[in-house]
């Protein structure tokens, strides 16, 4: 546990000499004012200072917090998490390319059949009510414009 | 006198059947979001936006306020019956109304707590009615300085009564202080950290964050969890008996007083509400709490729905969200082209009071949801958390796509999903970026205002009565929780361990 808490330090603390040193690029102060760079070098500075606090807090012995961490769960549900995750990034992807029909079509039925190990027909009812039910609920109804593909499907 | 005369013309207006829909749909959503496991009311109200879209803007944040109390009423339900609160607001209801249930009075559990919800949020909407226009009038003699000391004290007692250590829950705020930054600078127009992309030029979208750290990252921590089991229970009489109510009702009036009074300081929530209700109910009764006591359901329950209205409070009179869901809330507000603040009640009175007299209207439809109807809500729970996750991830999605029509939303929310799967198996606390994300701008604009009319001297912070002292206590509360020995902390550590 206090290794990922000193990684999540190290994080912190480039993102903070990142932050300062990004609004150190932009005006600190602008004809006699503060400007845009201004609350961004107090955020930096800041942040720079806590992240070498919070490192030094999980690095003492009498401190640091004790146990495992686990990032991902072990054993059989690693994998449909991780798939999971990946179809989520795929969606982002397909969406532009599919529509929104598709995609949710094709994101649903993995979800439910892989990830969930629903029945397949169940998925696929599911599916078409969640992809093409939500589409005209949506566009239809309540006036909300959704992504269609480049075949405008 | 005013304010009453002005809460009947808005009682009129939200009893019109369309209003009264508004509210029926908000309600009915909100008692299915407490009810199901593994979505809780930030994450319900930011994914339900997208429903009120084409709705005008009294008709959108009467339902979503409706979503936002009636998930307090739902959460009870599986707390009682399953021993699995639907919301962090319930974990303690778990402690004696699932013990009741297992003596065969789980029926009247779920009585005195919808009873109890009642009586608190009907007593604290009315607190509302009183407090709020004297409190709005003043906050519109703030200048930039007073708002800059305030909006960091609500940042500050929200850091100071969150987690265990206080340096995370400090750098979780500049982080989301730092999210906030991002975009076009509310001065000048500078861009900044936009990269060159054109989707950040108007900065994070705040609900595009809210669904990604609530909502999609709670579907992802489920995955790793077995499903959740319902079995049969029979719910025979709801209402307590005479010596149950005796033992109940001042357990209901501590519960409202509590709830309504923390529910007035920013960075609380409901959570805290009913765990340091349920602390002070242990010095009150005479039962033993944790083996079926109706006070242990009465009090936390009432305090948590008193809570939820005196919330309000802060948002409508300061513009200052005190928690997550109020702070998506705020955001619904902007959506539909409303700036929460003072101002509401001078330019919108119409608006303002319609929907705090459409929280009485909720709280009845609540109770009359939750009686005669618990069988139906129990029925609910049988849905498969995998049809669930389906619907939360696609909601999300049309949620946030539809904000700006852009599929660089979704990306950004299915990134910050998984960023806040890694917060919570780290146990980061979450709420203090969600805030500070609403408040960095805010707070921003306020300084550099201030520096701007002082010349570039801090001294404007302390020359100024109120903002100085607001900047006093902000610095107090966050060195006695350094300390360990800030009031409430010890309850608001526990009812964030219990976050659900």
């Amino acid at each position: 546990m206090a290794r990922a808490y000193q990684v999540v330090g190290v994080m912190f603390l480039v993102m903070g000499v990142f932050v300062l040193y990004q609004s150190l690029q932009l005006r600190y102060i602008s004809r006699g004012i503060p400007g845009p760079g201004f609350f961004g070098v107090w955020l930096g500075g800041l942040m720079t200072v806590l992240a070498v606090v919070f490192l030094v807090q999980n690095m003492l012995p009498n401190r640091r917090p004790s146990g495992p961490f686990e990032l991902l769960p072990s054993g059989e549900m690693r994998l449909p998490l991780l798939l999971a995750i990946a179809a989520l990034a795929v969606t982002v992807v397909a969406l532009p390319i599919l529509g929104f029909r598709l995609t949710i079509f094709g994101l649903s039925l993995f979800l439910l059949s892989y990830v969930g190990r629903q029945p397949l027909a169940l998925s696929l009812a599911v599916s078409a009510v969640a992809s093409v039910g939500v589409y005209y609920l949506f566009t239809a109804l309540l006036g909300v414009i959704l992504p269609t593909g480049l075949g405008g499907i | 006198m005013e304010s009453l005369g002005l809460l009947a013309s808005g009682l009129a207006n939200a009893l019109t059947p369309t209003n009264l829909l508004f509210a029926l749909i908000g309600c009915t959503l909100g008692m299915l979001v407490g009810v199901l496991p593994g979505v809780g009311p930030t994450a319900g109200i930011a994914v339900l936006i997208p429903l009120t879209f084409q709705l005008n803007p009294t008709g959108a944040i009467i339902m979503l306020a409706a979503i936002y109390y009636g998930a307090m009423y739902g959460g009870t339900i599986t707390s009682v019956l399953l021993n699995t609160p639907g919301e962090a607001a319930s974990v303690v209801t778990t402690f004696d109304g699932y013990q009741m249930a297992r003596q065969g009075r789980g029926g009247v559990a779920l009585g005195v707590a919808a009873i109890g919800s009642f009586i608190g949020g009907t007593v604290a909407t009315f607190g509302l009615v009183l407090v709020a226009p004297p409190l709005a009038a003043f906050a519109l003699t703030f200048g930039p300085a007073e708002q800059f000391a305030l909006l960091t004290l609500g940042l500050s007692t929200l850091i100071g009564l969150t987690g265990r250590s206080v340096v995370a829950g400090l750098l979780m705020a500049l982080f989301g202080l730092v999210l906030g930054l991002v975009g076009l600078d509310p001065v000048v127009g500078t861009p900044r950290f936009t990269f060159g992309i054109v989707d950040l030029f108007d900065g994070i979208e705040f609900v595009t964050v809210v669904m990604g750290l609530f909502g999609i990252s709670e579907v992802l921590i489920n995955l790793e969890q077995p499903a959740l089991q319902v079995f049969g229970t029979k719910i025979s009489s709801l209402f307590p008996n005479r010596e149950e109510w005796g033992r109940s009702v001042g357990s209901i009036a501590r519960g409202t007083g509590l709830g309504f009074v923390l529910g007035l300081i920013p960075g609380t929530n409901s959570a805290i509400a009913s765990f340091l209700s349920y602390a002070v109910e242990r010095r009150f009764t005479k039962q033993e709490l944790g083996t079926g006591a109706i006070e242990g359901v009465a009090a936390p329950e009432t305090a948590n729905n008193a809570y939820t209205s005196a919330a309000l409070i802060p948002l409508f009179t300061l513009g200052l969200p005190s928690s997550p869901a109020i702070a998506v809330l705020a955001g619904a507000f902007i959506i539909n082209g409303l700036v929460p603040g003072p101002l509401l009640f001078r330019d919108r009175p119409d608006f303002v009071w319609t929907v705090i007299a459409s929280l009485y209207v909720g709280n009845v439809m609540l109770l009359i949801m939750n009686l005669p109807l618990v069988g139906l809500w129990v029925s609910v729970l049988k849905i498969r958390y995998p049809i669930l996750m389906v619907s939360i991830i696609v909601f999300s999605i049309v949620g946030s796509y539809s904000l700006n029509g852009s599929i660089f939303d979704v990306g950004t929310m299915f990134f910050f999903g998984v960023l806040g799967y890694l917060f919570k198996k780290l146990d980061l606390p979450m709420a203090p970026a969600v805030l500070a994300l609403v408040l960095g701008p805010l707070i921003e604009r306020a300084l550099r205002t201030s520096l701007e009319i002082s010349g570039g001297e801090a001294s404007i912070f302390i020359e100024k009565p109120i903002a100085a002292a607001l900047l006093g206590l902000a610095a107090i509360i966050l060195l006695g929780a350094a300390l360990g020995r800030l009031p409430f902390q010890r309850q608001a550590a526990a009812a964030e361990e219990a976050e659900v």
